[in-house]
């Protein structure tokens, strides 16, 4: 049976580290970036100030095309509140096309076309203005 | 320094209780303490270690020592989650060997049920930012599992009916143990038709939340050799980490591959000389990735290694949580290592249920994992050998 996940999931105001402001600057106008360790030249998830393989401090903050795949993911349908009165809802491990991955969900997705390998684009969430933009993602080719 | 040998396990103790209204976590940690200290033949004035996790009550562990009326000069509470207990004994060991102490104990205790849990710790892990969970909340480990296990299914063809026999096995292991939570058989159609809690995970692919604990005292080998009561002499342990917070994540293996790899290297054997192991089961999922990582089959065979009753001693493949495990018999406190050693022991012994008891059994693992795999985790793993 064909399910929509809609959009509107929590967000929980999470602790900004100072040293990941850019980021969170960027995703408040809607853009992600991806950390890029100038030393070693690779991107890293998730944002912080140093590079966690290799300890340099020089990140440099480049914009991400803000597509990747799905890896992996599940249709959560029991849990604690404030996530509670949204089951069933979709947690997921999607690769940017930059190579890292991230934990996240899945929203206005249909059941019918989720599965690893999906192509999907990220979005910016926040449930009160007041919130900050919490990273989702939802299908490039929107099937309903 | 090798711990191969540098210790024994003469004590090992299960609480009976798997719900225990009106008890404490300290009444439970006084009742497993004595327990083990007498299946040792020893008394709480020989302690003189002892290692317990974050939940002690009071603090740290100090509060716990004094209360219980022991003279340390060896103590640890690391939080390492469900493989603590695991590691504790290579700690144990370690400690044992460089002199600190000689006499060392172990305890576990839990009261979930009556909802005397620690509350999450009031800053958030960095990594809280960029997660959907953080601890604002979450939605549960089950989910964190439920993604192990749909990738498995992607790359290697597992199937939902593979991970049932998990249970199916556990719940026949179970059916012997009348301190089981859950004493039912149990077929590969009842897990099937039980509720998705996150998918492809249903109920019946988690584990039980029960009240309860247990201890294991671990010792010098002189001391051992005194006493005269059979055990397990430690040949090997291993520890690692394994995150997936650099943004490298692949799901298909744990930190038990490393752990592992330590300590069979420490112990200079191989898995195809292990018959019996305790592998952490807080879900089906948790057992086949385990399976894989510690060499007992081969990356991506776990599903038909483990269907058709493989892990149903006597008949199956290989020996596995003999007890009934976290899926049936007992998960105290969330946290399930301390009951995975005990089984090995108790095993090692000959002390199993004798319809489950592995013949002639020289060496057996115990693997424990904590946190949560599709994360941030921690993994121990022990190499054990019968001591009579």
């Amino acid at each position: 049976m064909t399910h929509h996940f809609p959009g509107g999931l929590p967000t929980p105001r999470p602790v900004i580290e100072p040293d990941a402001e850019p980021w969170w600057d960027a995703a408040g106008r809607g853009e992600l970036t991806v950390p890029y360790c100038e030393a070693c030249g690779r991107p890293f998830w998730y944002p912080r100030g140093f590079c966690p393989r290799c300890g340099s401090t020089g990140v440099v903050w480049r914009p991400a095309t803000g597509e990747g795949t799905v890896y992996s993911y599940t249709v959560v349908r029991r849990a604690a509140e404030p996530w509670g009165s949204h089951t069933p809802f979709v947690l997921a491990y999607v690769t940017l096309d930059e190579g890292v991955t991230v934990q996240t969900n899945i929203v206005d997705c249909s059941s019918d076309v989720l599965e690893p390998g999906l192509r999907v684009r990220a979005v910016f969430e926040r449930a009160d203005d007041a919130d900050l933009p919490v990273l989702r993602f939802t299908p490039v080719d929107p099937v309903h | 320094m090798s711990l191969n040998g540098s210790a024994v396990i003469v004590g090992a103790y299960e609480h009976p209780g798997r719900r225990l209204p009106g008890h404490t976590l300290a009444g439970v940690h006084r009742d497993v303490v004595a327990g083990a200290l007498a299946d040792a033949g020893l008394s709480i004035t020989d302690v003189d270690g002892f290692f317990t996790d974050s939940s002690a009550p009071g603090f740290g562990v100090i509060d716990l020592v004094q209360h219980l009326g022991m003279q340390c000069t060896y103590t640890e509470s690391s939080e390492m989650g469900g493989a603590s207990y695991v590691a504790y004994v290579g700690h144990a060991a370690a400690a044992i060997a460089a002199g600190k102490c000689r006499v060392a104990v172990i305890s576990l205790a839990g009261l979930p049920a009556q909802r005397q849990r620690v509350s999450p710790p009031d800053t958030p892990p960095p990594a809280a930012a960029y997660q959907v969970n953080g601890y604002s909340g979450g939605y549960g480990p089950v989910a964190d599992y439920a993604v192990l296990a749909r990738r498995h299914m992607h790359e290697f063809g597992t199937t939902s009916e593979q991970l049932a026999w998990v249970k199916v096995a556990s719940s026949r292991h179970a059916a012997l143990n009348p301190h089981a939570f859950l004493r039912d058989e149990v077929t590969v159609d009842d897990v099937l038709g039980s509720s998705l809690i996150a998918d492809p995970l249903h109920k019946l692919d988690c584990c039980v939340v029960t009240d309860g604990g247990g201890a294991l005292v671990v010792v010098h080998p002189d001391v051992a050799r005194e006493l005269g009561r059979s055990g397990a002499t430690l040949r090997g342990q291993g520890e690692s980490h394994k995150a997936s917070l650099a943004g490298d994540v692949d799901l298909t293996y744990s930190a038990n591959r490393r752990s592992g790899e330590l300590a069979f290297a420490e112990a200079g054997i191989t898995a195809e000389q292990v018959r019996y192991a305790s592998l952490y089961d807080s879900f089906t999922i948790t057992v086949l990735v385990a399976l894989e990582d510690l060499g007992f089959c081969s990356r991506g065979t776990a599903g038909s290694f483990v269907q058709d009753g493989g892990l149903v001693s006597g008949t199956g493949r290989l020996a596995v949580n003999t007890d009934g495990g976290g899926l049936s018999s007992n998960h105290p406190g969330n946290r399930g290592g301390m009951t995975k050693v005990i089984e090995a022991v108790r095993q090692l012994r000959g002390e199993a249920h004798p319809a489950l008891q592995v013949p002639d059994l020289e060496f057996a693992v115990a693997s424990g994992t904590g946190f949560r795999l599709s994360t941030n985790h921690y993994s121990s793993t022990i190499v054990l050998e019968r001591f009579a």
